[in-house]
């Protein structure tokens, strides 16, 4: 909300109106609307029923209304465009949730996986699917996105020169740091569509992989710090994602409970007192359980045990948490040249 | 000009105003006897508190969907006012939902496939959402709130998933336990319910419910909720609402009948 009274209510008071407000420290549109309405009346020397009305068209500009129906409706309108992995997707479609157009979904699985193979996969997917019309935005945040990798997948799908190079052009790489910059970049997106009020031309954004920009926290000025940020990130996202239709698939990594290795405590943050690993999975996810309550749906990538399958390249897909329906499907899928498939 | 005394007179006509609409609210009293015995009452504050992944958007999305359904399918026939703060709850599942019930309690087969549709689709119209991304837009929602409940004398449910969603930003200046910074939002809420003479259900983090010692300087506002539900998921997979054993399906919440 703009923080200027000026700006908010220009057109409804008077500026020796506003002046009085502000006399009286109430001086941001916020502070307008939590003052007593009486006390405003007494101000400003308005009718009780003309400070409701003022109220209530400032709200209505910052806060979206809507029925459960219209919400409905305006899903319904939005684009499915699936991943087009033919296994993933029909795994997807029986329990009812296709990739589509305002999906937050966390993909985890242990290093060395396919994380980012499959994240490849989505966005050359994507592109192709809609010729390139649509543009993915992908965060690197290991700053290690391949472009030959991603070409050699195009190229494998047997597209001829211009169309690897109009689909390589609508795969909008961003190398980012840390998690600041994340929120820089997710916040630039955010102003970009606001301002034009059009569909976006970014409609999924990837994330190689949200823990490989966060630092480990050594005080707990840090820590909380970082609690912060994470909350800040998940409400962009789903502003993003409710208002703007855009879908995320954010990596998230997984370590075994047996994984010596690695301290939870360096990274099992998010709700700082989070110690306990999940309760449906072996494997413990990083980000801790605030961020688990962030995505509907969290898909994990892992090595197939109990399948007959000797085959390196073969990935179990796994539904670990959805929000809307049943969990712990299973498909399988293979890493080939041409990505995930 | 107007003097403080015509203020007050207004106000005390506002009251009684907004009283006589509450009194002619629907109640919602019976949605769930296993859950609430008779209630939940008007002005009732409903806790469904649990761990991550325990099902309490899932329950509290079930209590809303029996709250709007139409009276002729065992449903209250009210409309509901949904904070959303976590953003999961969606249109589509609610209508899923609708449906399966609407055809659970259907007691003949004089409904069609299309007049099911329609009557689902009125469901998804009493349901209001106002959608927050801060607590700066919650603060503004909740003066909505209040304009709302003013207007329409036909809510009885006030929803809120999840009530401290904002925690980590909010406290980033001023640090706060959990479970003060939840009265604090909880007494806003019960003020509201108390106006306007509406029920409050709302989910929340087993970590704010929980209220840790506090030294005698950090005594925090304490609100009497009415009715408490805790979501657990056991080790086993097995899950409890209350320590009863429930299970959470495509059939919604179901309690577990042990022998």
């Amino acid at each position: 909300m703009e923080s200027d009274l000026v700006v908010a209510l220009g057109g409804e008071l008077s500026e020796y109106e506003i002046n009085l407000l502000v006399r009286n420290f109430i001086d941001t549109p916020n502070k307008f609307m939590t003052t007593e309405s009486s006390k405003l009346s007494g101000l400003i020397k308005k009718p009780l029923d003309a400070i409701g009305e003022i109220k209530l068209q400032l709200i209505k500009r910052h806060i979206k209304f809507q029925t459960l129906y219209q919400r409905n409706e305006d899903i319904m309108s939005i684009s499915q465009y699936g991943t087009g992995i033919e296994t993933l997707d029909r795994m997807l479609k029986n329990i009812l949730l296709p990739l589509q157009d305002n999906r937050v979904w966390e993909l985890c699985g242990i290093i060395g996986t396919g994380k980012t193979e499959l994240l490849y996969t989505l966005a050359v997917n994507f592109v192709c699917k809609s010729k390139c019309t649509q543009e993915v935005l992908f965060i690197d945040t290991k700053n290690d996105f391949s472009v030959r990798r991603v070409h050699d997948i195009l190229r494998e799908r047997k597209l001829n020169k211009d169309d690897r190079d109009n689909a390589l052009r609508a795969i909008k790489v961003i190398e980012v740091h840390t998690e600041l910059t994340i929120l820089a970049v997710l916040e630039e997106l955010y102003k970009k569509l606001r301002a034009e009020r059009t569909s976006p031309n970014i409609r999924l954004v990837l994330v190689d992989s949200l823990p490989a920009c966060r630092v480990g926290f050594s005080s707990d000025d840090e820590r909380w710090e970082s609690c912060c940020l994470l909350t800040q990130l998940a409400s962009l996202v789903r502003r993003l994602a409710t208002q703007y239709h855009v879908a995320f698939v954010i990596g998230n990594l997984c370590f075994s409970q047996q994984d010596e290795n690695v301290n939870p405590d360096t990274y099992n943050y998010g709700y700082c007192d989070d110690s306990q690993p999940q309760t449906l999975q072996q494997d413990r996810l990083m980000l801790g359980r605030y961020w688990s309550t962030v995505s509907t749906l969290r898909l994990a990538l892992e090595h197939p045990q109990n399948t007959n399958c000797s085959d390196d390249d073969i990935r179990l897909v796994k539904v670990l948490k959805n929000c809307y329906g049943p969990s712990g499907e299973t498909c399988l899928v293979r890493i080939t040249d041409a990505g995930v498939v | 000009m107007l003097g403080m005394g015509r203020v007050n007179r207004v106000q005390k006509l506002s009251e009684f105003v907004l009283q006589q609409r509450g009194e002619k609210r629907p109640r919602i009293s019976g949605l769930s006897p296993r859950i609430f015995q008779e209630g939940p009452a008007a002005k009732a504050l409903v806790e469904i508190s649990g761990k991550t992944d325990t099902g309490k958007s899932f329950l509290l999305m079930e209590l809303m969907a029996r709250c709007a359904l139409p009276s002729s399918f065992d449903g209250k026939g009210c409309d509901v006012i949904l904070l959303n703060l976590s953003h999961k709850l969606s249109g589509p599942l609610f209508k899923r939902r609708f449906l399966d019930m609407m055809k659970e309690t259907a007691t003949d087969h004089l409904h069609s496939a299309d007049e099911l549709n329609k009557a689902a689709n009125e469901c998804l119209k009493a349901i209001k959402i106002l959608n927050c991304y801060s607590s700066e837009e919650l603060e503004l929602a909740l003066v909505m709130l209040d304009h709302l409940l003013a207007e329409n004398e036909g809510v009885a449910l006030i929803a809120v998933d999840t009530l401290c969603e904002f925690y980590w930003l909010d406290v980033r200046e001023k640090r706060m336990r959990k479970h003060s910074y939840y009265m604090q939002w909880l007494s806003r809420l019960s003020q509201i319910c108390n106006k306007h003479n509406v029920c409050c259900m709302y989910t929340l983090d087993q970590s704010f419910a929980e209220q840790k010692a506090t030294t005698g300087t950090q005594l925090a506002i304490q609100i009497k909720v009415d009715h408490k539900i805790q979501l657990k998921l056991l080790p086993d997979n097995q899950r409890t609402l209350n320590d009863q054993p429930i299970v959470i399906d495509d059939d919604g919440v179901n309690f577990l009948d042990v022998s």
